[in-house]
C-alpha cells in the first residue's frame, strides 16, 4: 500500500465516497501541521506564519495526491485578494 | 480617491496573484490535460508528460503512409512492407512541400539508438509490461523532435505484430516533452478561459471571476485616464 492509496481505503474503511476520505485526511494533515503552532503561539498567533503553515500542508497533501490543485490555487487567490485588499484600505486612508 | 484605491487593489491581485503562482512548484500542479486512450498503458505518465499529442493506429495508415500536424510540423508516419515504423517531418521550399523532409531518430529511455526505423522485434525487446517510449531527435542535427510512445494491451496480446494486426497497437507521437504537461503559462490561459484540466467548470469561474473583474477595471482605468490627455486635457 502506498501513501497515495491510503484514501482509497479510508473510504473502503468507512463506506464513504474518496473524495470525501481524501479531503477529510487532507485537513487533518493540514490541522496537525498547524495545531501545535497554535497551541504554542496561543496568546498572539501570526496570521503570516499560520498562512505558511496552511501551505505547507497543502503542499503536502498534493504531492500526496490527495487533494486536487485548484485548491491550491484557490488558497493563493484568496491570499492575493486579502493582500491586495489590505494594500488598498492603506492606500485609501 | 475611491478609484485609487480600487485601481491599487487590482494591481496589487494580479502581482501577487501571478507571484505566487509562478513559485509553486509545477509538479504540484497536476498532470494537465489527460489524451482520450483507448488503452492506458501501466505508467500512464508515458502519455500525460506531452503538451500535444496525435495518437493512431493501424486502420489511418494509407498505403503505408499516415499524414498529420503536430507542434510546429506537418508530419509522415510510414509503416514499410516488412512492418518498420518511420517517421519524418515535411520540410517546406517558400511554402510548397517538393518531397523534402527530415527523418527522426528512435532513442530508447535507456539511450540506444535505434535508427530512423524501429521493428517489432526492437519493440519487444523494448517494451516494458506493453509500453515504450522512444525520444525522436531529428537525423540532420540532432535536435528534439518530441516522443514516441507504442503501447498495446499485452494481457491480450503479447506479441505487438498481433495487435497491430487486430488494430490495437497504438501509436502515440507527443510534442512538448516535459517533466510536467502543467506549465504556468497553460495555467493561467487555461485560468481565464475556463479551460483548466480536471477541474470543474464552476470552480474555474469563481478563480477567473476576480481576475477577469481586476483585468477589465485596468483596462477601464487606463481608458477614462487617455481621454483627458487626447483631449488634450
Amino acid at each position: 500500500m502506498s501513501l497515495e492509496d491510503i484514501p482509497l481505503y479510508f473510504s473502503d474503511y468507512t463506506g464513504i465516497n474518496e473524495t470525501t476520505a481524501q479531503l477529510i485526511l487532507s485537513i487533518i494533515i493540514i490541522v496537525a501541521i498547524l495545531f501545535p503552532y497554535l497551541v504554542l503561539a496561543h496568546k498572539k498567533p501570526s496570521s503570516m506564519i499560520s498562512l505558511i503553515l496552511v501551505f505547507l500542508g497543502e503542499c503536502v497533501v498534493l504531492g500526496l495526491g490527495w487533494m486536487p490543485f485548484w485548491i491550491m490555487i484557490m488558497t493563493i487567490c484568496v491570499t492575493a485578494l486579502s493582500i491586495a485588499w489590505l494594500g488598498g484600505n492603506l492606500a485609501g486612508d | 480617491m475611491a478609484e485609487m484605491k480600487t485601481f491599487v487593489i487590482a494591481v496589487s491581485f494580479i502581482i501577487i496573484f501571478s507571484g505566487v503562482l509562478i513559485t509553486v512548484p509545477t509538479d504540484l500542479l497536476g498532470e494537465g490535460a489527460t489524451p482520450d486512450t483507448p488503452v492506458t498503458p501501466v505508467n500512464p505518465n508515458l502519455l500525460t508528460d506531452f503538451t500535444d499529442s496525435e495518437t493512431y493506429t493501424q486502420p489511418n495508415f494509407t498505403l503505408g503512409s499516415y499524414y498529420y500536424a503536430l507542434g510546429s510540423y506537418n508530419w509522415i508516419a510510414g509503416v514499410g512492407l516488412t512492418t518498420e515504423f518511420s517517421l519524418a517531418a515535411k520540410t517546406y521550399f517558400f511554402g510548397l512541400w517538393l518531397g523534402g523532409y527530415r527523418l527522426c531518430k528512435f532513442i530508447t529511455e535507456g539511450g540506444t539508438d535505434r535508427g530512423t526505423s524501429i521493428s517489432f522485434a526492437e519493440i519487444t525487446t523494448d517494451a516494458e509490461d506493453g509500453a515504450v517510449l522512444y525520444n525522436l531527435i531529428f537525423e540532420d542535427d540532432g535536435t528534439d523532435a518530441g516522443g514516441f510512445v507504442v503501447y498495446w494491451n499485452s494481457t491480450l496480446y503479447a506479441d505487438p505484430a498481433d495487435a497491430w494486426t487486430n488494430n490495437v497497437l497504438y501509436l502515440t507521437h507527443g510534442v512538448g516533452f516535459t517533466t510536467n504537461a502543467l506549465n504556468i503559462g497553460s495555467l493561467l490561459l487555461g485560468l481565464l478561459f475556463f479551460q483548466l484540466p480536471d477541474v470543474p467548470f464552476l470552480i474555474n469561474l469563481l478563480l477567473a471571476t476576480p481576475l477577469w473583474a481586476c483585468i477589465i477595471y485596468l483596462i477601464w482605468w487606463f481608458i477614462i485616464s487617455m481621454i483627458p490627455f487626447l483631449g488634450g486635457g
